[in-house]
């Protein structure tokens, strides 16, 4: 359950407050899948950034599975993250210095998850993905499609509450988008994982549960 | 193609660099450090030199030949004669010597005794002294001085007051009867330090009464023909010039030495500017893709980049030549103090700013920076249209280069290897050497660091999971940043190691020299200098406990083309062991230095003079000219100069001179040094002549000051051309911290702590730091080993064991990994504070 409660966050641009979001309200229920959707600015990234605890509002409450986020540490809500929300990005961003495999076990080590069974759950992803037999691999032998595929499968290993995805087949074509998009019901549906995502794609949002359209005044 | 950029291209760039002050800024610095470093000691080296020139021409004059006397000294009656029946004018008597100024620290002055009247054709300046002083002033007692107004400031005496001097163990009180104030920079500079005195009185005061230090002359080739033919045995007729000249080739060596150090330090600058151009490329790929796409020439590009380079080529040397000047004044003091523990006295004050040194700096810094940069500048032209490519596509054209740098690393070292061994005698083709052994080393370390960090991945992660991994693979994958900083700052150690390990070797051979050469109990010698008195000496002979005494005398005689040290001692045969051999039988040596007339020579004077024993040196005596055979080459490390040694015998039979400087007593067995020193000091006290006493381990402490003063100087090069790496590598982090800016935040996004990513980028540049370090060791062994065979043999003659102290390997590599770690510190912290959503969103 994610409940945001009269968030506000601005961005100062020059001399002047840009305002993104405005006393802005709203929740997810445990194991919902939303689709955040809204012009570009209107806020939709800060609001996951905000979520997952990577910035903090200027005002208002956020509580995220009965912990409130508002009220933790920095620290706290880098551990907090650590344990209980995956992210997935637009450009992917797999750690280019570790191969596919280490890419997934990273999670897990630090989460104290690097166990047999941990690297087992984390084979059984790659082969879920259909990854298994590049799992030697650096992430830039690998094409976007596929990239994202392990990129999707590094925010589940560690079994997080909240699946946070910020336009994840914005830079795919709609072939490999599909490919992710079945892959992402696969592994989040049937209320195992609540989900926000952000897109510009219908199609995509209409995949979801619930489609929340962010306004241009910020809420 | 032209490669000058439009103005719109242009003010991208300028745009461009002023957006990345960090980077500037640490580019800037490099530069500026590298052409200070060599500006000062080219200014310091030029100013001590010109010093030099400005007082033997003062001292000079016009004169174009010399008659230098040997020990015995010219006899007065001999000038009078080549004056008056020979004709020989202008001619000018001198008698020269040098004095303690007491109450004034370790001063020196030089007395200069003329005849004011004879001055007017060959030193006008000095001539000119009996326009304003009274010739009978000179002579008045106390005996009057004239010195540079600006010397009596500093010595807070005015035109009346007296000053007291100190030689041959008495004070003398001289009045000062004028202060000069030369309107020539020569004389101003020139007779720096110098008490002019009348003949007469200074013959009094040095000792030296109806005898001449030299005559100087203003003479044609025949005039000097003539001359030659009336010389006394024992003086010789010498081109006033060439004797200068030879004195300060003397210290050629050593100067060289100092240039080629300040060029390391541009090397290390160097390697900043090519790091800084080359991030400065890579970060712009895209950009100048685009660039290319909508039309911009390849021309154009490199103009862009090539112009950056001198825009910081040009405003980093500015910089570094006023930088430089400031550290000069420092130097300069350095400078003249090692040449004055080295080779002769020096009084330098001031800086001269030669433009010909600020324009070499200038020229040095600029062209450095440029050709630092082409290699970037050239990237740049590569870039295709529309280009996006990644990261990793970039290192792995990189990596494609390592087996290129590794053969270019091993030719280096090769043909570096080769020069320095290659030529018998010069001393640039080693130094070139040497440059060619560190620039391949420096071509080996990236290859060297990428096959360690990959060999390191699977140990590292076994033991820290994936921020192990993360840790070696990182400084890997990111080689064409941490290959150059790694690079940079295995040079900047090596140096480190290599003068460190020179400077301890050579400091533990001097020390094990000095052990076995002092090997009296007590060492007696003329309060001021000069020679002891005879009753003196008598009184100290007769005292209780003493056992043998070494006689010693000091003096400097013609031998051939050059003037020699020669170094005259009675030595008892239980003291024989104060001598280490380094070629020749000891046994048969000494039976010929005693019994046949044979000499020794110190290490230094067979190197410069290119004696072996079964050779023979000629010198001017008090009996004409004599040839001496060599029977022993021995180490000596108290002067670079070097000397001849010969026995009290040998040289009373060809000089007419039985003075003594110092004793080197013996105590008898069972008697306590320091209670004979005593007894020395009351025996002693009874004569009117101050004696000065030491014990030898108060000149073996005295001696190591001096040697470790002399060694300042090297140890200030080392400590810039750290601190030019520090700053390299703090360039090289800051630049691949934030281009790893992005990775970096998903680490955090995924839930890594700030100070969890502050460990991790700690670690890596720790890893940097350790490899380099590492890498600089046996770089570091390998430029102790040049400098110590090949560059101080020839620039000074000494030869020394390499003695490698762990100690300094062990400091140098902990100083490489805090120079990478404390380099990292604010990369490490900049990065722990950015917000991860800000990172991520700057896409």
């Amino acid at each position: 359950m994610i409940v945001l409660d009269g968030v506000s966050r601005a961005f100062r641009e020059g001399e002047h407050a840009r305002v993104v979001l405005d006393r802005f309200s709203g929740s997810v229920a445990g194991g919902e899948r939303l689709a955040l959707v809204g012009r570009s600015g209107v806020g939709k990234s800060t609001l996951l950034n905000l979520i997952g605890g990577m910035d903090r509002p200027d005002a208002g409450r956020i509580t995220v599975s009965d912990t409130e986020l508002t009220a933790l540490s920095e620290r706290d809500r880098t551990l907090f993250r650590r344990y209980h929300i995956g992210f997935v990005f637009q450009f992917f961003n797999l750690i280019p210095t570790l191969t596919v495999a280490e890419n997934l076990h990273m999670p897990l080590e630090m989460t104290g998850g690097l166990t047999p069974a941990g690297r087992r759950r984390a084979q059984e992803l790659l082969e879920r993905v259909g990854l298994a037999d590049r799992r030697d691999a650096f992430p830039d032998t690998l094409s976007g499609g596929e990239q994202q595929r392990i990129a999707l499968a590094r925010a589940l290993v560690h079994r997080p509450g909240v699946l946070l995805a910020d336009e994840p087949t914005g830079t795919l074509d709609t072939a490999t988008a599909e490919e992710v998009l079945t892959l992402l019901d696969e592994l989040t549906g049937g209320g195992r994982v609540t989900v926000v995502l952000v897109t510009h794609s219908p199609e995509v949002a209409s995949r979801m549960d619930r489609v929340l359209r962010l306004g241009s005044d910020g809420g | 193609m032209t490669l000058l950029p439009r103005p719109l291209l242009a003010r991208a760039s300028l745009r461009y660099l002023l957006g990345h002050p960090w980077q500037l800024g640490l580019a800037l610095l490099g530069v500026a450090l590298g052409v200070a470093v060599v500006v000062a000691v080219d200014l310091a080296n030029q100013s001590a030199s010109r010093g030099f020139s400005l007082s033997a021409e003062a001292l000079t004059g016009r004169a174009t030949h010399q008659v230098v006397a040997g020990p015995e000294g010219l006899p007065e009656e001999w000038y009078v004669r080549l004056r008056t029946e020979a004709g020989i004018r202008p001619s000018a008597p001198v008698v020269e010597g040098f004095v303690r100024l007491p109450g004034h620290g370790d001063r020196t002055l030089r007395i200069l005794g003329v005849d004011v009247f004879a001055e007017a054709g060959v030193r006008p300046a000095l001539g000119a002294v009996s326009a304003t002083v009274e010739p009978a002033d000179l002579l008045a007692r106390p005996r009057g001085a004239v010195l540079l107004a600006s010397d009596l400031e500093r010595l807070g005496r005015a035109v009346g007051d007296t000053l007291t001097v100190r030689h041959g163990g008495r004070d003398h009180a001289l009045r000062i009867v004028a202060g000069l104030r030369p309107e020539r920079e020569l004389e101003a500079v020139g007779l720096r330090d110098v008490a002019i005195m009348d003949i007469a009185a200074a013959q009094e005061l040095l000792g030296r009464v109806g005898r001449l230090d030299r005559v100087d002359l203003v003479a044609d080739a025949a005039t000097a023909d003539r001359v030659a033919d009336r010389i006394p045995d024992g003086a010789r007729l010498v081109v006033a010039d060439r004797r200068a000249e030879t004195l300060e080739q003397m210290t050629d060596a050593f100067r060289l030495n100092l240039q080629a150090f300040s060029l390391l330090a541009l090397v290390v600058g160097a390697f900043l500017i090519y790091n800084t151009m080359t991030f400065s490329v890579v970060q712009r790929r895209r950009l100048m893709g685009l660039l290319r796409a909508t039309g911009t020439t390849r021309g154009e590009l490199l103009g862009v980049v090539l112009g950056e380079a001198v825009v910081i080529g040009v405003l980093g040397t500015a910089a570094g030549v006023a930088l430089g000047v400031a550290l000069a004044t420092v130097l300069v003091d350095l400078v003249t103090r090692t040449i004055n523990d080295l080779y002769f006295v020096l009084a330098v004050r001031e800086l001269t700013l030669t433009p010909g040194s600020l324009l070499r700096g200038a020229a040095l810094g600029i062209g450095m920076t440029v050709v630092a940069a082409l290699a970037p500048a050239r990237e740049a032209t590569t870039v295709p249209p529309r280009a996006a490519l990644s990261r990793s596509v970039l290192e792995r054209a990189h990596r494609r280069w390592l087996p290129g740098l590794v053969l270019a690393g091993v030719a280096l070292l090769a043909a570096g290897g080769l020069l320095l061994v290659a030529s018998e005698r010069s001393l640039v083709v080693p130094f070139a050497g040497l440059f060619g052994v560190i620039l391949g080393g420096a071509l080996l370390v990236p290859p060297g660091l990428w096959l360690v960090t990959r060999g390191l991945a699977p140990v590292l992660g076994a033991a820290a999971g994936f921020t192990g991994r993360m840790t070696a693979r990182g400084v890997a994958a990111s080689l064409s940043r941490t290959g150059v900083a790694a690079s940079a700052l295995a040079v900047a150690v090596s140096a480190v190691i290599g003068v460190g390990v020179m400077v301890d070797s050579f400091r533990t051979t001097f020390a094990e020299w000095l052990d076995a050469t002092l090997h009296a109990d007590v060492y007696v010698s003329v309060a001021g200098g000069g020679p002891m008195d005879a009753e003196q000496r008598r009184r100290l002979l007769a005292v209780s406990g003493v056992a043998t005494a070494t006689r010693s005398r000091f003096v400097r005689v013609g031998a051939g083309d050059h003037e020699a040290r020669l170094r005259v001692f009675a030595v008892p045969p239980a003291a024989e062991d104060g001598f280490s051999f380094r070629t020749g039988n000891p046994e048969t040596a000494w039976r010929a230095y005693r019994q046949d007339g044979a000499v020794f020579v110190t290490e230094p004077y067979a190197w410069h003079q290119e004696l072996e024993v079964g050779d023979r040196v000629t010198l001017n005596t008090g009996s004409g000219t004599a040839t001496f055979p060599v029977a022993a080459v021995v180490y000596d490390y108290g002067t670079s100069e070097g000397a001849i040694i010969m026995a009290r015998r040998t040289y009373t039979r060809y000089w007419d001179d039985n003075a003594v400087d110092s004793l080197g007593i013996r105590a008898a067995d069972g008697v306590d040094p320091e209670r004979l020193q005593e007894r020395l000091r009351q025996a002693a006290a009874a004569g009117g002549q101050q004696l000065a006493f030491r014990a030898d381990h108060e000149i073996r402490a005295r001696s190591l000051a001096v040697f470790d003063r002399t060694f300042t100087i090297t140890e200030v090069l080392r400590l810039l051309a750290i601190l030019v790496a520090v700053t390299g590598v703090l360039s090289a982090l800051l630049a691949l911290a934030l281009e790893r800016a992005r990775e970096y935040a998903v680490l955090r996004a995924g839930g890594m702590t700030a100070r969890e990513l502050g460990g991790l980028v700690t670690a890596q540049n720790a890893l940097v730091g350790l490899l380099s370090g590492l890498f600089a060791v046996p770089l570091g062994l390998a430029l102790a080993g040049g400098l110590i065979g090949v560059i101080n043999r020839r620039s000074f003659g000494w030869s020394m064991d390499l003695a490698v102290d762990p100690w300094i390997l062990l400091q140098a590599v902990a100083l490489s990994v805090a120079a990478a770690v404390a380099a990292g510190i604010y990369p490490a912290w900049r990065l722990a504070r950015t917000e991860p959503a800000l990172a991520l969103r700057e896409e």
